[in-house]
């Protein structure tokens, strides 16, 4: 089944390697059309109805966000290209969604096409979710998103921030408690968790615990201590960490 | 020596206020002191003379014992001799006595104590004021004399001094007799007789018998007291004392005419004028006039009484002895009022007002004076111990002050302490600051060595039309520039981090030389690579000078590993070649000239010393093994690079 795809960036030459690079690799991979601005970029959705896009997220005039919001419910996935790890590429792993730095080697590419392969089977709802959370989180940045999506075996679960007690290192997955006392297991490491919610009063406060200072109830002396959760659980506290979490707990 | 025996014969002196006793050859010419050297023996010798002429039972010539005691004085003052002066002047005073020259003697005294007191010789304070308490009972100035002698007498007690107390003790005796306190004054005589009898001293003992008979016969025991005059009497024939005879004669007289016999008393009265006569202290004689007068009267023999009782009085009035001018007097006045005289009568009357007036207030004054005297010594008591409670106040305080001073000097000391470890606390800092900038700095400098490497790499690609290769390179270099520019922001990175860039370099490094080598990173599986932190970029300097030193030139294919361990806190690493070792690439980089130099060797060498200084670790080091085989043979060359690692949690 041939893959539509539309190219969005404001740099003609980033345009053309992904033409050359998709042309050569992908033979069930067809460019509609490259556009260099969020306007055509629509227009170019519009006509082709493509499967699946290749959106710069940054261009002079609006971002690759601003044409996302121009659709309630986007009938296509979204590979979002970069050149810059900043916020917006935080927001974007936030919900889950799949980018590109550029510059990206084939290999890379592939990955991503490979992803899009898997995905399109699966209902247009979850996708349509995960954009509109995504859009959500952006609009939101300054305070943090108010959702996360969590890949799971079947799928992504989208849950608000605050429900999350604490994360739990797994090996590479990461089990995650919530507030009404259910758990889950996702396949992301407890590093990357760390990484996305550091920012919204999350602190590892051990190599396997990464904890919301929100649910935090009390803290026990002891070597390192033990944090406890308003959940009931306590969480063991590193030496290491002791004086940087009291500091980050009595700040909140 | 020589002045503890004068000591010795001044106290005998004194003791003897009434009497005194030759002791030794008393007719001594003084020539044998005057050849002496004039020094402080001297004087106690001529104080010694002086004493022991004043206790002849008949004294001798004055002029003797006067020139005796100025020359003492004058030798006393040439050589600073306070004590001698002191003594001298005291021996003056009871020289002025024995002539009834009592407030001269008085004024002597009061120099002699004014010494004593300067020189503070508890001693002779005691004695003096024992003297001076003998020359005011002479002037009936009871009050005066009892301040004297308690004062003496608490002094005395104080030092143990037995010679003073007891003189002391027998002066307030006489005192009390004086003031008809007869009880009181037995009381003392028996007790100064207890310590005389101690003591040995006969006329001590005579003294106190003979006051003793008055105190007696004040409360009526005439028996008694004749007994104990007559006992005194015996003493007094057995030591030649003329006075202390004299004494017994006129008391005798006195208690046989209260017992009614006129007859014996008028015997023992004309006895103890004639023991009297050459007496040259008159009072005693004065008091034999008084008592024969008396009798006359009594037993109806007008002018011999009247007689009698003038000769009383002319003394009494020359010496100023005012009770017996009184009693005198009084006598006089009552038989010229007798005789129908009442001219002559209220003469000697009148003449009596002051007199009483006098001896009144004596009498009244010494009830206050014991008082007063008591309350003294209360108060010198209580100045004592108030003394003693400042001294102690003064001590604790001049201890509290020293433990003041201690605490302010360990005070400042950890000041100064606290200001030494806080400046070199700073100087630390700053020394960290400014090691840490240069190390910071000598991390963005590797930066650009590494992409000038590889861009001369895609260079290469492009030239050669090897797009793909190119572009593989290129991305993978991107990623590889992304990662060191963020691990370049921190000072520590964790493992995972920096392997992940060292992955990534070898792959770039193994694309470039055509997979000239191949590799291999092994990572002690006990390590926690999200735990362990290590400086950015320091192991790859070490893998960059393996390759491009070691395996680009070995024919053949190249082996290169790169071994990390934790040994306790130190990470270990160890990046060992198979290549031409160290001193081929030498000579080829000398063929090459000195452009080529290995920066980031350098400038890692300088940034492992740095972080060496900044830890204080001393294990921080860089070991290079050159391998070979048996033959000498390069086999490659080992780097073992050793640092403190950090941990995470």
């Amino acid at each position: 089944m041939q893959i539509k795809v539309v190219i969005i960036d404001d740099e003609q030459h980033c345009v053309d390697i992904l033409v050359s690079m998709l042309a050569r690799h992908f033979p069930d991979v067809e460019v509609a059309e490259g556009c260099n601005s969020v306007m055509a970029g629509k227009k170019a959705i519009d006509r082709h109805h493509p499967g699946l896009i290749f959106l710069d997220v940054e261009m002079p005039h609006d971002n690759g966000f601003e044409l996302l919001r121009q659709y309630d419910r986007p009938e296509f996935d979204v590979v979002f290209t970069t050149a810059f790890e900043n916020y917006a590429l935080k927001a974007i792993k936030f919900s889950a969604l799949d980018y590109l730095l550029k510059p990206f080697s084939l290999e890379e590419l592939a990955v991503a096409v490979e992803k899009y392969r898997q995905k399109r089977f699966q209902d247009h709802a979850s996708m349509q979710e995960n954009l509109q959370v995504f859009l959500q989180n952006v609009k939101n940045f300054p305070q943090g998103p108010r959702k996360i999506a969590l890949p799971t075996l079947n799928g992504l679960l989208f849950v608000a921030v605050s429900d999350i007690v604490r994360c739990e290192s797994q090996a590479n997955y990461t089990k995650i408690f919530f507030q009404d006392k259910t758990s889950k297991t996702v396949s992301r490491s407890l590093k990357e968790f760390e990484f996305l919610l550091e920012d919204l009063d999350f602190f590892r406060v051990h190599h396997s615990h990464l904890i919301n200072l929100h649910h935090l109830h009390s803290y026990i002396q002891g070597e390192g201590g033990f944090a406890m959760m308003k959940d009931g659980t306590s969480v063991e506290i590193s030496r290491r960490r002791k004086a940087e979490f009291l500091k980050k707990a009595s700040q909140l | 020596m020589g002045g503890l025996r004068s000591r010795f014969w001044l106290i005998v002196f004194t003791g003897l206020s009434l009497g005194a006793e030759g002791q030794r050859g008393a007719d001594q010419v003084p020539y044998s002191i005057r050849r002496l050297p004039a020094d402080t023996q001297k004087v106690n010798l001529l104080l010694k003379e002086a004493s022991s002429r004043l206790f002849r039972p008949s004294p001798g010539p004055l002029q003797t014992t006067d020139s005796l005691l100025h020359e003492a004085i004058l030798l006393a003052q040439q050589l600073n001799d306070s004590r001698g002066l002191g003594m001298a002047f005291d021996l003056m005073g009871v020289e002025q006595r024995d002539q009834s020259e009592y407030r001269l003697a008085i004024e002597y005294h009061r120099k002699a104590l004014s010494i004593a007191n300067g020189i503070r010789d508890s001693a002779l304070i005691a004695s003096v004021l024992n003297n001076m308490g003998v020359a005011y009972r002479r002037l009936d100035e009871n009050q005066q004399a009892f301040s004297c002698h308690l004062l003496a007498l608490q002094i005395a007690e104080k030092t143990g001094d037995r010679r003073e107390i007891t003189i002391a003790t027998n002066s307030i005796g006489n005192i009390q007799l004086s003031l008809g306190q007869y009880q009181k004054a037995i009381e003392e005589f028996d007790q100064s007789l207890a310590m005389e009898t101690e003591q040995h001293n006969s006329n001590g003992i005579a003294l106190n018998l003979a006051n003793l008979g008055l105190a007696y016969e004040g409360v009526g025991e005439v028996d008694r007291a004749i007994d104990n005059f007559n006992r005194s009497l015996a003493i007094n024939e057995q030591n030649r004392n003329l006075r202390g005879i004299a004494i017994c004669y006129n008391s005798l007289g006195e208690a046989y005419q209260r017992k009614g016999n006129d007859a014996l008393a008028l015997t023992f009265f004309n006895k103890a004028i004639m023991a009297n006569r050459n007496a040259s202290d008159r009072i005693d004689i004065c008091q034999n006039y008084l008592s024969r007068g008396n009798l006359l009267l009594t037993t109806g023999r007008f002018s011999e009484g009247i007689a009698s009782l003038d000769s009383s009085l002319r003394i009494a009035t020359r010496i100023g002895a005012k009770s017996l001018a009184l009693s005198a007097r009084s006598a006089l006045g009552a038989a010229w009022e007798q005789r129908g005289n009442y001219r002559k009568a209220l003469d000697y009357i009148e003449g009596t007002i002051p007199l009483k007036d006098s001896l009144f207030n004596e009498a009244s004054a010494l009830h206050l004076a014991e008082m007063q005297a008591l309350y003294n010594l209360d108060n010198k008591d209580n100045q004592i111990k108030l003394l003693r409670e400042q001294n102690r106040l003064r001590r604790m305080q001049s201890r509290r002050n020293w433990f003041l001073a201690l605490v302010a000097f360990l005070v400042s000391l950890c000041g100064v302490i606290v200001g030494f470890f806080y400046m070199r606390h700073r100087e630390v800092l700053s020394h960290r600051r400014a090691l840490e900038l240069e190390l910071r700095s000598l991390r963005s400098q590797m930066n650009p060595h590494f992409i000038f490497n590889s861009l001369n790499s895609i260079h290469k690609y492009i030239w050669s039309n090897q797009t793909e290769e190119a572009s593989e390179y290129l991305t993978k270099f991107s990623r590889l520039m992304r990662i060191i520019l963020e691990n370049t922001q921190h000072s520590q990175v964790l493992l995972s981090r920096e392997l992940q860039s060292l992955y990534l370099y070898l792959e770039l490094e193994s694309l470039r030389c055509s997979n000239k080598f191949s590799y291999s990173i092994h990572v002690d599986p006990s390590i926690n690579q999200d735990d362990v932190m290590i400086p950015p970029l320091i192991i790859q300097p070490f893998v960059e000078n393996a390759i491009w030193h070691g395996l680009v030139h070995l024919e053949g294919m190249g082996r290169l590993l790169v071994d990390i361990t934790l040994s306790g806190k130190m990470f270990v690493c160890t990046v060992s070649d198979n290549g031409i070792g160290r001193k081929k690439a030498m000579e080829i980089r000398q063929r090459k000239g000195p452009v080529h130099q290995s920066m980031g060797m350098k400038v890692t060498q300088e940034r492992i010393k740095l972080t060496s200084e900044l830890t204080r670790n001393r294990e921080t080091n860089i070991e290079i093994i050159d391998m070979q085989d048996p033959e000498g043979a390069a086999l490659g060359t080992q780097v073992t690079v050793r640092l403190p690692a950090e941990f995470l949690f």
